[in-house]
């Protein structure tokens, strides 16, 4: 649909597998999606349904019980059609391009800050092995970036602990170590849930001005319609392991075609009618992945449910760019059979 | 809906939890952290109070204060459900019996109020034993009912906490709070840790619950959303004390204080064409310290409207029109900014 060298991310047909106690479990299914350069892919979904698995194949990341059995992921540099990186098996290359060429932003600040150094310090680290800089340089640098995401007293904030800094001030922290080498990929993990509200507003405004003013593409991982309303171009719906929905955000958002993608939009209190009146719920919950249904994964939630569905559905174009993987959909569709 | 003058179940006046801070091997006590500083207010019987605010505001302190699980250090707190009315913190004995059975919690996490190491049907039915309110004979079957009013099967009584899902764990935490029939439900975040889809149903079997069996709760959460979904009245609450009190749709449509400006701005409507057009309000900085002395109005650090007198001058809760109160030096003379009015749903198809 788009001309490939205008993707910094393009992820085909990636499977990953968990062995477990009862046997091996698929979190991620088939799944494909493009972060354009310059923009900003969502991927949306409940817990579950493989998003931060998907995320964690592509930076190779994944615990030891977890492989990744089939796909691709080609990583693009800005400007270089020549320069191709498959993340899930050029190892060594994906390795050099992490917190240079690709970074991350994790859910948990505090968590994902080394609790006994110093928070400048931790950043230092990164522009010291991966941007080559001496310590000094490091330092001044750190300070800059400090600067750059908004906390206030740099110079002071640097040799402070995480302890000592705020839930927001943590994941600053954390936006200037991703950014720190300017990254052309940024994956942001579910990057404003452990924050509050006028926190998160403030975390969401610095992401988009660093994604302005750098040109950075964006991953975007999340389970929040709201934030998916205001950062995305692209959105791709998961669940359970499969992509059931993608497509540019505001076609999504206007004709949302998946039963899935509209029960989670009928089911928030803000597209309720009203005060105590009944919410529409999806009824059950997602199975774990070893109970999950054959054919679409759906199944057994879904209001729309038709007996083609106990086999795979076939993902049909809705124009646009817009896909949908669903029975019912598909016959809802112009031009189907 | 509840007017606000209907006959309160709980007040409370000035009411201050402080937590003392203490260092050394000999726990000196080197300052308080003002956790509820100075809380009036009162629950209408049969109203849903929301209860909103960031993390650290102490929403959940003042349900704990309520519940007698956090020590109030000073003020007053009465349930009138009963003639005659309990003092919540002083109550004894028999009063204090009488407290536990009247006013119930639901928690923020399931999955850690529950006893892992009991079925669920056994912990719906301990409160029922301990208070002795059925035979042995007949606790079976009033544990059952309670699981059918939360939409569970007698089966789901047998598993444990880690059979069942975060969904149906949330359902065996309202039955319990269910179990000794009492009339004041307090609910801390009790959504917050569910799937959206999952969040849904529980939030319209907490309003089922509520009109089949006259409940009235006290619904504490972040998201606002949420709570104007739910509540009759809502009360915001910045740094121990309640700056804004109303009806739901007046303090979301119209907000009075600059605090509940800055928390309305934030919300994010799942919606593009209404999010993109909507006019973020990022405040200054973080919430202050509850540790640290502060004088004057408590939001006045990060306010865009300060003026000098907010620096120095603690503003009152006071009623500026009939059900409405806020707690600023200068309301009357802003107009702030609410979410537009309930906007249609778009694009969804029925």
């Amino acid at each position: 649909m788009k001309s490939p060298a205008t993707n910094a991310l393009e992820v085909s047909s990636l499977t990953v597998e968990f062995s477990s106690s009862e046997g091996s479990v698929r979190a991620v299914s088939d799944v494909d999606f493009e972060v354009r350069h310059g923009k900003t892919l969502a991927l949306v979904g409940e817990s579950g349904c493989g998003k931060s698995v998907t995320a964690m194949a592509l930076l190779g990341m994944l615990p030891r019980n977890g492989r990744v059995v089939t796909g691709k992921a080609l990583f693009r540099r800005k400007f270089s059609d020549i320069c191709e990186t498959d993340l899930l098996h050029d190892t060594a290359a994906t390795a050099s391009l992490r917190g240079r060429e690709i970074a991350m932003v994790f859910q948990d600040p505090t968590g994902s800050l080394v609790p006994v150094y110093p928070v400048g310090e931790q950043v230092a680290a990164v522009l010291r092995h991966r941007a080559g800089m001496n310590a000094t340089r490091a330092r001044a640098r750190t300070m800059e970036l400090f600067a750059e995401v908004g906390i206030p007293a740099p110079a002071r904030r640097v040799d402070e602990y995480p302890h000592q800094l705020s839930g927001g001030m943590c994941q600053r922290v954390m936006i200037a170590m991703a950014i720190a080498c300017g990254p052309s990929l940024l994956i942001a993990d579910e990057p404003t849930t452990a924050l509050d509200v006028t926190i998160q507003a403030q975390v969401l405004e610095l992401l988009k001005s660093m994604h302005t003013r750098h040109g950075m593409s964006l991953l975007l991982i999340t389970h929040d319609m709201g934030i998916v309303a205001d950062m995305a171009v692209d959105v791709a719906v998961m669940y359970l392991g499969r992509i059931v929905e993608r497509g540019p955000a505001a076609a999504v958002f206007q004709d949302p075609r998946h039963p899935y993608t509209r029960g989670l939009f009928r089911c928030l209190p803000s597209r309720g009618k009203g005060h105590g009146s009944r919410l529409d719920a999806i009824p059950g919950s997602v199975p774990e992945p070893h109970r999950a249904p054959t054919g679409c994964p759906f199944r057994g939630r879904c209001p729309e449910e038709i007996t083609a569905c106990g086999e795979w559905p076939d993902t049909t174009d809705c124009g646009g760019g817009h896909t949908v993987t669903c029975w019912s959909a598909a016959a809802d569709a112009p031009g189907a059979i | 809906m509840t007017l606000p003058c209907a006959a309160p179940i709980i007040k409370t006046h000035d009411l201050r939890v402080y937590y003392p801070i203490t260092r050394g091997a000999l726990r000196r006590v080197v300052g308080r952290i003002r956790a509820v500083d100075g809380v009036s207010l009162s629950i209408g019987a049969g109203e849903t109070l929301g209860l909103v605010g960031e993390s650290g505001c102490g929403k959940s302190t003042l349900g704990l204060a309520l519940m007698r699980l956090a020590p109030a250090t000073s003020g007053t707190a009465y349930y009138l459900g009963e003639d005659p009315p309990v003092d919540i913190l002083r109550a004894r004995g028999n009063d204090s019996r009488r407290l536990r059975l009247a006013i119930q919690m639901v928690f923020q996490n399931p999955a850690s109020s529950l006893n892992p190491r009991a079925t669920a049907g056994g912990s719906v039915a301990e409160p029922i034993r301990l208070n002795r309110l059925a035979s042995p004979r007949e606790v079976n079957g009033r544990v059952e009912r309670l699981l059918t009013m939360v939409g569970l099967g007698a089966w789901h009584g047998r598993r444990y906490p880690s059979q069942l899902s975060g969904g149906q764990r949330q359902r065996v935490v309202i039955a319990r709070a269910l179990a000794l029939e009492s009339r004041v439900i307090i609910a801390d975040e009790p959504v917050s840790a569910l799937d959206v889809s999952v969040q849904a149903q529980i939030l319209n079997l907490l309003n089922d619950l509520k009109a089949a069996m006259n409940l009235t709760y006290l619904f504490i959460s972040h998201n606002l959303d949420v709570v104007r979904h739910m509540a009759n009245r809502i009360a915001v609450m910045y740094l121990g004390r309640i700056v804004e009190l109303g009806p739901a749709d007046e303090v979301c449509t119209a907000p009075r204080h600059p605090y509940t400006e800055t928390l309305l701005s934030a919300i994010l409507v799942p919606d593009i064409d209404v999010q993109r057009a909507r006019r973020r309000i990022v405040p200054r900085g973080d919430v202050p310290d509850a540790a640290a002395p502060h004088e004057g109005c408590p939001f006045h650090t990060r306010c865009l409207y300060a003026k000098p007198r907010c620096e120095v001058e603690v503003p009152l809760l006071d009623e500026v029109s009939p059900g409405c109160h806020v707690a600023c030096h200068l309301a009357g003379e802003l107009t702030l900014a609410g979410i537009d009015a309930q906007y249609a749903p778009r694009g969804v198809k029925p």
